[in-house]
């Protein structure tokens, strides 16, 4: 009898397993249909189309390897792009992660007006790109902009040119992305609630001092959060199109210092005919950004450590 | 329990769908008598509004309803449906692309194949459109409807005829180039402002009286080679003596020569010998029109646009400036560059008939076509009878950019005419901040202008 019920109500649950996947599967339909017709098949044909010339007026011709050997070989546009998104990121991730870190530590203190302090740093994440760019046109102008006003009256020496200088236009779209973490601090700000007082309470009978609390406490205690913002901050970073594009009104001026990879792929795309050479961009794009991830993914076991096991 | 609830609602879902798609088959003639009663009712309401079904024509403008020039084209439009009962014209405004000219939503409506039948475009990218064959080839409607060659400005026909010799957008208006000064800082510099030189050299020589710095801050400029219009590609070249492109050898442009390279090391040397950077810092410091460094008096002399006049009014009606052909060196010319729009008819539009019915009006020779425009917008027609209108010469300032017009060089007509604008700008900023050589710039962009070119032959 045990031996005969078993399996049928294996049978029974497997066939409302089957029931629920059925109904889950016509209530995901739409989604399901919507991301094949208008994600996973542009991605897919976005393969094929690498490998042709294809103007999207005219009908694709296939050229095989001739767009990435042209992107390798013989286009300066291309490796400038690559060299200012590998720049900003670079410099961008660390920076980014470090301030923001370093803010949420300030903003966790107990003191008075603490919500009011964590508001002022979220708000700048409020506001649009474009918005974002044009301001910040206007506070990094190397002649009437704020910030060389102050460094005039503060030092008496005159500021860098800014986004008028390509040896400053970089480090300038830097400074004010930095301006923009507040979604990151917020992040952090959570998982330092969840840093267990008690190991603070050890640390403090073992008479460490703050950064030691720090450098052995809070942040191995955070790691997986640092890893989850270290991922999509450089995922973010490699795509960085917007505030370029706005500031540098779509050229990459001054001496295509601020053409980063997604501008020059769009400009192909869009402006000079060139879709399947653009989508040869964006696959060597994606290349570029799963193997960074897959680089941080190994390395994470070494220094991410989760307080679930 | 929870078995039989899921095979009752799966029935039920069938039997839902099963009569969506019965109702759905099902002929209408079995509707309801009530229904087709009413449905006749709304026919015959209709019919009494459109007695026949009017022709449609759609139209896509890239100005603003809220701007002048947008205004301008609806009472044009209007007029059209005025006098066009028999059709049903429609016009929808499409932005350009920021940092472009042309409209990501023509390319994709065309490529769809469900392009307007009419739009406005930038005629200098009719040759690109036309050599991606997403343009109409207006050829046989333009000799069937009397539209000639002679009637137009030789640069307005050159660039709509670019690609293959044939018509493919009908000119509408244009623009050209000259070298406006400050009056007052070309007097205070010591030179005769009523007596401008015509060489090159005596303007390198004034600007270099004009600048002015304080507190290391460039707060004068004498002369920006590539400030404003002087930004645009081409019009350097074609003052010191270059020809880019001939109607004779039509796949060729050659961006590299030694006039292009001594151009090219002229601006060089302005952003050398005036310091790039504090050219750079003085150019951004501006922002709005009306706070331009030539309506405050802190520029010497720039190149600019006809339109500027209509600014000057407007924004600065003090400042005594004047104009003057673009001053040329040893072996060089007087040059300047027309542009302007044209109207085109995309491939695969529905009503061909109609779109260009529409587009012959719009930019033709009737009262509110192409010089109804140009006059309340401060353009200039390209239909060669209508810029005899007294309106355009009238001020003697204007007078000078229309004598000027005999002469307009046109960006070349070629199917890579996007590519080179966006890679001679690029390749001049290279220059000017000491990237890269004028040769090694210009020899790039030869390169992959001829290599982009390949596409096309």
């Amino acid at each position: 009898m045990a031996v005969t019920s078993a399996p049928k109500k294996r049978v029974r649950m497997k066939k409302l397993e089957r029931d629920d996947f059925m109904w889950g599967v016509i209530f995901a339909s739409p989604w399901i249909l919507g991301f094949l017709l208008l994600t996973g098949w542009p991605i897919v044909s976005s393969i094929y189309y690498s490998f042709t010339q294809y103007s999207v007026l005219s009908a694709p011709q296939w050229i095989g390897l001739g767009n990435f050997r042209e992107m390798f070989t013989a286009d300066d546009v291309f490796r400038r792009a690559l060299g200012n998104s590998a720049y900003f990121a670079v410099f961008f991730v660390p920076l980014s992660i470090v301030s923001s870190i370093a803010i949420a530590l300030l903003l966790n203190q107990k003191i008075r007006g603490q919500t009011i302090y964590r508001t002022i740093y979220f708000l700048p994440v409020l506001v649009p790109d474009v918005a974002l760019s044009i301001l910040w046109l206007w506070m990094l102008n190397p002649q009437v902009g704020l910030v060389n006003t102050i460094i005039w009256e503060l030092f008496h020496v005159q500021g860098p040119g800014w986004v008028a200088d390509p040896n400053w236009s970089k480090p300038a779209v830097i400074l004010m992305s930095l301006w923009t973490i507040g979604r990151s601090i917020v992040i952090y700000l959570a998982s330092l609630q969840d840093v267990p007082q008690d190991l603070y309470d050890a640390g403090a009978v073992d008479g460490t001092n703050w950064w030691q609390r720090i450098r052995h406490v809070t942040l191995p205690m955070i790691s997986s959060v640092i890893f989850f913002n270290l991922i999509t901050t450089m995922i973010g970073a490699l795509q960085m199109f917007t505030v370029p594009y706005i500031m540098s009104q779509g050229d990459g001026r001054p001496a295509q210092s601020l053409m980063f990879y997604a501008m020059a792929l769009y400009r192909n795309a869009f402006v000079y005919f060139k879709m399947g050479y653009a989508c040869a961009m964006a696959w060597i794009l994606f290349i570029i950004v799963m193997a960074a991830t897959l680089l941080t993914l190994r390395s994470s076991n070494r220094w991410v450590y989760y307080a679930g096991g | 329990m929870s078995d039989l609830l899921t095979r009752r609602s799966f029935l039920k879902f069938s039997a839902i769908a099963a009569g969506a798609v019965l109702a759905a088959c099902a002929p209408s003639t079995e509707a309801p008598a009530e229904e087709a009663e009413e449905k006749v009712e709304v026919a015959e309401k209709e019919a009494v509004v459109a007695p026949k079904d009017k022709e449609k024509i759609l139209y896509w403008d890239n100005s603003s309803p809220e701007g002048l020039d947008g205004q301008v084209k609806e009472a044009m439009i209007q007029n059209y449906r005025d006098n066009n009962p028999d059709k049903e014209l429609e016009s929808v405004y499409k932005p350009t692309t920021a940092g472009t000219q042309m409209s990501e939503a023509l390319l994709t409506a065309i490529a769809g194949g469900q392009p307007p039948d009419a739009a406005y475009f930038d005629r200098f990218i009719v040759a690109a459109w036309a050599a991606e064959g997403s343009l109409t080839d207006l050829t046989d409607l333009c000799a069937s409807n009397g539209i000639k060659e002679e009637d137009y400005y030789d640069f307005a026909w050159t660039e709509v005829t670019g690609w293959q010799n044939k018509v493919w957008a009908l000119p509408f208006d244009t623009d050209d180039r000259a070298i406006y000064f400050d009056k007052a800082i070309v007097s205070e510099a010591g030179f005769d402002p009523e007596n401008m030189p015509e060489d090159l050299e005596t303007i390198d020589e004034m600007a270099a009286k004009m600048f002015k710095t304080e507190d290391g801050r460039m707060v004068r400029a004498g002369f920006i080679p590539w400030y404003g219009q002087g930004g645009c590609p081409y019009v350097w070249e074609w003052t010191f003596g270059h020809k880019f492109w001939d109607k004779s050898d039509p796949n060729n442009v050659v961006v590299n020569s030694d006039i292009c390279i001594a151009s090219m090391e002229w601006r060089r040397e302005y952003a050398e010998k005036y310091d790039i950077q504090a050219y750079e810092s003085f150019s951004s410091a501006f922002g709005a029109e009306a706070l331009s460094p030539y309506y405050l008096g802190q520029l010497g002399m720039w190149l600019d646009g006809d339109w500027r006049i209509a600014g000057f009014k407007k924004y600065a009606p003090d400042v005594d400036y004047g104009i003057i052909p673009t001053p040329f060196p040893a072996g060089g010319r007087v040059a300047t560059m027309a542009g302007g729009w044209s109207v085109v008819v995309p491939n695969g539009a529905k009503n061909v008939a109609g779109g260009f019915d529409f587009i012959s009006t719009f930019a033709g020779p009737g009262e509110f076509g192409m010089n109804y425009y140009c006059r309340e917008t401060s353009h200039i027609p390209t239909l060669k009878a209508q810029a005899q209108d007294p309106v355009y010469t009238e001020d003697p300032k204007h007078a000078v950019f229309m004598e000027l017009l005999e002469i307009a060089d046109t960006r070349p007509p070629v199917p890579i005419g996007q590519f080179l604008w966006t890679a001679l700008g690029e390749a001049r900023d290279l220059v000017i901040h000491g990237t890269k050589s004028a040769k090694e710039a210009l020899d790039d962009v030869q390169a992959n202008a001829m290599k982009e070119m390949q596409r096309y032959l």
